[in-house]
């Protein structure tokens, strides 16, 4: 229980401060940053895990686990996967959701409805789809997938073993139309 | 409490977790899902259950058999975002078609690919089956589902101080 119980301060200290640092400071790259909190909190973790008695003090003998690198282990794989399975996964949607973007859009639209025109013409706040896709262009060139060469865009080979992985996983999975 | 019995229900977890995982890949494989993300956490949720029986049968308390269970809700966090990467990302369909394409793609062949128009329709149709919007006289409008799932993450963009995004 105690792994658990510092998994989730962990998680609570972490989210924190990806706020703290949110609103006080102008982040660029944002995931990076959330990211490198995150692995700030490790060693707090494992610290806490280490220099707190088993029984936190007031855990009943029940809750105790005899095994102290097995009861961390789990508290810290609790620790990142709501890290990386929640905190941040609710930074890409609020921030790339494109889903989620229509629904914001129609959620603060003047009579709460829209058109597909309109939407598109507003789509995210006002910036049009045109912009969500050179958006996402740009975000495969800066990761290194994409270059341009002679005007056109071309995969590199870090690009080009993405797409064969993804490639290989839809076609495996059968996946044709997003949902 | 023995060490044993965590270790027990770790790899209860772990081992249903692997299971799941599998059975999406030969489900998946063999036959055309239609109700994907709702197929899959059932699958979950499958694991879930079995690793609690599991533990039941190995004689496991039942706050092991919870962590046990933990095991497969994390496993649940993880897999999703990986899943929806793979199937829904546009950035990674993107990759491909530019890969796919002999001397790679301008970029006015790629916007000739994605028709805005079009996209946009096959989403809204998307938001449409899946409860989310409801539409009247060509225009749509939030159900309670959709208003749900917008509130909580328009309180986020403002706590984060986030752009619009999209």
């Amino acid at each position: 229980m105690k792994g658990l119980l510092l998994a989730g301060a962990g998680s609570l200290t972490c989210v924190l401060a990806v706020t703290l640092v949110f609103r006080a400071v102008t982040v660029s790259r944002r995931a990076a940053a959330m990211l490198h909190v995150f692995l700030a909190t490790v060693p707090l973790y494992v610290a806490a895990y280490a220099l707190t008695p088993g029984d936190l003090g007031w855990l009943p003998d029940r809750l105790v686990e005899q095994s102290a690198f097995v009861g961390g282990a789990f508290g810290l794989f609790v620790h990142a996967a709501l890290f990386f399975g929640g905190w941040l996964q609710v930074y890409n949607l609020a921030e790339r959701g494109f889903s989620l973007r229509i629904l914001i859009d129609i959620d603060e639209a003047p009579g709460g409805a829209l058109s597909a025109d309109e939407e598109e013409a507003r789509y995210g706040g006002g910036s049009g789809m045109r912009w969500m896709f050179d958006k996402r262009l740009e975000g495969l060139v800066s990761a290194g997938l994409v270059t341009r060469r002679a005007g056109r865009l071309v995969t590199t080979d870090k690009g080009a073993r993405a797409a064969r992985l993804f490639g290989g996983l839809r076609a495996f999975l059968r996946i044709d139309t997003p949902q | 409490m023995s060490a044993d019995a965590l270790g027990m229900a770790l790899t209860a977890g772990a081992v249903w977790t692997a299971a799941a995982v599998a059975a999406h890949f030969a489900i998946f494989h063999m036959v055309q899902v239609e109700h994907r993300a709702r197929t899959l956490t059932l699958l979950f949720a499958c694991a879930a259950f079995a690793t609690w029986g599991m533990c039941l049968l190995l004689d496991v308390d039942r706050w092991r058999t919870l962590y046990g269970m933990s095991v497969v809700a994390c496993a649940f966090l993880l897999y999703m975002p990986f899943y929806y990467t793979v199937a829904a990302s546009q950035s990674v369909q993107l990759v491909i078609d530019i890969h796919a394409a002999t001397d790679g793609l301008s970029l006015e062949e790629i916007r000739g690919r994605y028709p805005v128009d079009e996209i946009l329709a096959g989403r809204f149709e998307t938001l449409l089956w899946a409860g989310f919007v409801t539409e009247r006289d060509g225009r749509f409008a939030l159900t309670a589902k959709g208003r749900l799932t917008s509130r909580p993450f328009r309180a986020v963009k403002t706590l984060w101080r986030l752009g619009p995004g999209g």
